[in-house]
């Protein structure tokens, strides 16, 4: 026999479109399941198969691997089968490990085996193959893996000759009918060239290159290539066909049965004569990875299969879905990226985090200095009975606790820390604590976003204003009546807005002494600091997201005087929450709300310029002063000598500690 | 199916036998279209439908968040292969379920999106880029229909799925009900049709003569 001689061009080598593997989440689920259930540490090969069709419209020929790739039995008309073996590795290095060429060549000489033998003239099933290594990791969900689908090449035995052509320009409709017909839904099949009668696959071994068309079931759609299946065939034929060389059409089913496979191509291909002894064989099949590489691929499903990532996935989706139907502009990464310091873990602490988990808050940080106590589980949202025994567990650390159990995604810290006092005299021995305690507070502040006063004394409240005042952070404030509540953002510089301390014409003094409703938030109606606590954070949630962030003027158009909104405003893009009032009121046993706006007051003992000053001279020297020294902060912001002036207009103000005055 | 006033509203449910016949005569016109819809059966005897369907934009909308990792090179260079995606084209698996509610008696939607050969299912950012594409065309509302979204564990499978939640389903085929010519034989094509597009299910008329 004589091999033609190639006057023109050196002759193209036949070539393939290789398989992509479309290994899903099904079959990783499944996979996890099997490992932990039935596999354990065994590394035994387990049969599996994958898939693959004809009419896909896509270039690349998809092998599927899926939920029902271990099932044997399962089948459908539609799809054809690659049977396979499945190496699930123990570890990371076993995997790395293990011989990969040895894997390849094992399973290639088994197909080898099998065209000499004859039996995959009788099965062409055999000829094709998936390898799949795998390794689970299954704490992280990391599932490493490589396929193939093992072939073997001897350069210049597959020829291509001439050009493709679509299977019209040869075949009419009605015979492509009786093709389609002839082959059922066989992957491979000889068909008569006139009479489109199929023959036995075996009859290759007579010359039957000008009489029959090889027909193969084709998952590419490529212009240019055959797919992959057509490979092992065609080693066979060249293994089995009685001349040296011989051209042979071939015609790639493509498209469906209904239309008669109206996409398939016919390729022209020159075959060599094979015995598989020659020497220069090499084996073939692993996959790229994405890179293009010959490399395994891992599989990160994390997100898909870790309840923990699960959880935030369903916390962010909730939010989404928020976003899209109502509110296309919020940007709930600002909201969720901010570290929020709750200081306080009593009823309003606790509920405050609540809402905060629900905006995606993914950083809080729980501050207080009590222990849980009998009766605090009942109105203080995060806490259990168990966390009363042995004399109570802290409650930021309680809070903290409860808080990862509701989402262990979150970033929880907490302080046990007593917040320094006006008022509350500072012994001699104590001056040290005292100081660590402020020095803790303030990196904690400068550490935050965004402050929350949620404690029970007006006076604790002062050290965070001021602190909050001089790092220029957003500080937000909820204080609780019997049935009233008040929630509050502080001013900035440039929104000239007041902060708690602001209104009152006397400095924060020590009011336990001496408890007036309005700073003692456990007798209260037991709704209202629900309600304050809500109000509070989305307050929190539209300031963040409007457009002046914390420097946000109130809109003055609404207030309770007011029943004419400014409909413009509140629907402007600038507010994608809508209002961000200074303040809100809210009186419950009138149902009455107020919103309004006060002025950042020239002598605040918190936040004005001389307290402010003071205490970037001073430091804690100033502070000392101030806890210890009655009058301290009036003289020195000058409120002392209003008051002496008022004296005697008997000033009905906000009088809560007028009793502190008297001994 | 019932049609019963709850609250002055009429409610449209579908048993679950319907449900699997209807899905079984579903299943029989994707044959003979070669639609790809299958009917399977989940370890708990509850049939649903299911079908892959690969798609290839136009240009490459989202790039595939798996991380790979190289090894060693095997075996020698192949010179008879030639890689379909060298033109730079990526092609998206779109995996579609339909499930039966047993809560809520109604056909639900579930799907996940693949970059193939990724095993990592797309995030919901990158999905919601294509639907946006899939719905303009119809001229869809696809927020509304989004507003539904949620992420699910399958019924039958337990792999996390995106769903379309059934809560509005009733209501939606109400809707239909009043001003579409509507049978109640059509309740699963007529419901797919409605919610399908949003998500690049394209139904051919073949299904349903009437509609
Ligand atoms: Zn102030």
């Amino acid at each position: 026999m004589s091999v033609p001689e190639s006057t023109e061009a050196p002759m193209e080598p036949f070539r393939y479109t290789p398989f992509s593997s479309q290994i899903d989440l099904h079959f990783w689920h499944k996979l996890s399941d099997k490992k932990l259930h039935e596999l354990k540490l065994c590394e035994d090969p387990v049969e599996f198969h994958a898939e693959y069709e004809v009419n896909l419209n896509i270039k690349d020929a998809v092998a599927c691997v899926s939920y029902d790739s271990f099932d044997v039995s399962a089948g459908n008309s539609r799809v054809y089968r690659l049977a396979g073996k499945l190496l699930n590795k123990n570890s990371i290095e076993t995997f790395k490990n293990c011989d990969k060429k040895n894997l390849l060549e094992t399973s290639m000489n088994e197909i080898i085996a099998n065209i000499k033998s004859g039996a995959a003239l009788e099965d062409p099933n055999l000829l094709n193959r998936i390898l799949l290594l795998s390794y689970a990791d299954m704490k992280k969900y990391f599932f490493y893996y490589w396929c193939a689908f093992p072939s073997a090449m001897l350069n210049d035995t597959q020829h291509q000759l001439g050009s493709v052509i679509p299977v019209s320009d040869r075949l009419s409709d009605q015979n492509r009918e009786r093709l389609a017909k002839n082959v059922g839904n066989l992957p491979f099949a000889l068909i008569n060239k006139t009479t489109f009668e199929r023959c036995p696959v075996s009859k290759m071994k007579d010359d039957i290159s000008g009489t029959h068309y090889i027909v193969f079931a084709d998952p590419s759609s490529s212009e240019t290539n055959a797919g992959w299946p057509l490979r092992n065939f065609l080693l066979m034929t060249a293994y089995h066909m009685p001349n040296e060389t011989s051209d042979f059409e071939v015609i790639a089913l493509r498209g469906t049965p209904r239309t008669f496979f109206e996409k398939s191509k016919i390729f022209s291909v020159r075959l060599l004569k094979v015995t598989f002894e020659e020497p220069g064989w090499i084996y073939v099949g692993y996959e790229r990875n994405e890179k293009g590489q010959y490399g395994p691929r891992l599989a990160n499903l994390s997100h898909c299969f870790d309840p923990l990532v699960l959880a935030q996935n369903a916390v962010d989706l909730n939010l989404k879905l928020m976003k899209w139907r109502l509110a296309p502009d919020l940007k709930l990464k600002q909201i969720s990226e901010m570290k929020c310091l709750l200081l306080g873990a009593g009823t309003l602490g606790c509920n405050v985090a609540r809402c905060l988990l629900g905006w995606g808050v993914k950083q809080i940080t729980f501050l207080d200095n009590g222990k849980v106590s009998l009766s605090n589980p009942a109105r203080q949202s995060l806490f259990k009975f168990a966390d009363t025994h042995n004399g109570g567990r802290p409650k930021a650390e309680a809070a903290a606790a409860a808080l990862k159990d509701i989402h262990p995604g979150l970033n929880v810290q907490y302080t046990d820390l007593k917040i320094p006092m006006p008022g509350h005299a500072v012994s001699a021995n104590d001056v040290e604590p005292v100081r660590e305690a402020v020095e803790k507070l303030e990196k904690l502040i400068e550490e935050h976003d965004a402050v929350f006063l949620l404690l029970d004394t007006r006076e604790a409240r002062w050290l965070p204003t001021m602190l909050g005042a001089r790092h220029d952070k957003m500080v937000l404030n909820a204080a609780l009546g019997f049935d009233s509540f008040l929630a509050m953002r502080h001013g900035t510089l440039k929104n000239k807005l007041g902060c708690y301390f602001c209104n009152d014409i006397v400095g924060p003094m020590n009011s336990t002494k001496d408890r007036t409703l309005d700073q003692q938030c456990t007798v209260t109606r037991p709704g209202v600091s629900f309600m304050a606590a809500s109000f509070l954070t989305e307050l929190f949630a539209t300031l963040v997201q409007h457009e002046h962030g914390n420097d946000a003027l109130p809109d003055n158009a609404f207030n309770d005087d007011a029943d004419e909104l400014d409909r413009n405003e509140r629907d402007s893009p600038n507010n994608v929450l809508g209002l961000a009032p200074h303040q809100i009121r809210m009186f419950l046993s009138r149902l009455h709300f107020m919103t309004p706006n006060t002025q950042r007051f020239s002598m605040c003992t918190a936040c004005s310029p001389s307290v402010l000053s003071e205490y970037g001279n001073s430091g804690f020297e100033f502070l000392l002063r101030a806890f210890n020294e009655p009058d301290f902060l009036e003289e020195l912001t000058g409120l002392k000598e209003m008051q002496r002036m008022v004296d005697d207009m008997d000033v009905l103000a906000l009088g809560d500690s007028d009793n502190d005055l008297s001994p | 199916m019932e049609f019963s006033g709850v609250s002055g509203m009429l409610i449209m449910s579908l048993s679950y036998e319907e449900f699997s016949s209807q899905a079984r005569e579903f299943q029989e016109i994707a044959e003979s279209l070669d639609d790809g819809w299958r009917l399977k059966g989940a370890s708990d005897g509850k049939h649903y439908l299911y079908k892959t369907q690969y798609y290839t934009p136009p240009q490459v909308l989202n790039p595939c968040n798996a991380d790979c990792s190289r090894e060693q090179s095997v075996g020698a260079t192949d010179s008879q292969v030639r890689e379909s995606h060298e033109d730079g084209q990526q092609t998206f698996v779109w995996e579609y379920n339909i499930v039966y509610s047993v809560s809520y008696e109604v056909p639900a939607l579930y799907f996940n999106v693949f970059k193939l050969g990724c095993a990592a299912p797309l995030s919901l950012d990158e999905v919601w880029d294509f639907c946006r594409l899939f719905g303009a065309p119809f001229g869809m509302n696809a927020e509304d229909l989004w507003s539904t979204v949620t992420q699910q564990e399958h019924p039958s499978t337990g792999v996390p799925n995106f769903a379309l939640h059934p809560c509005n389903t009733q209501r939606m085929m109400q809707h239909l009900l009043n001003s579409l010519h509507f049978e109640k034989k059509n309740y699963l094509i007529t419901w797919l049709s409605s919610v399908g597009p949003i998500v690049g299910i394209r139904m051919a008329n073949a299904y349903c003569p009437a509609l």
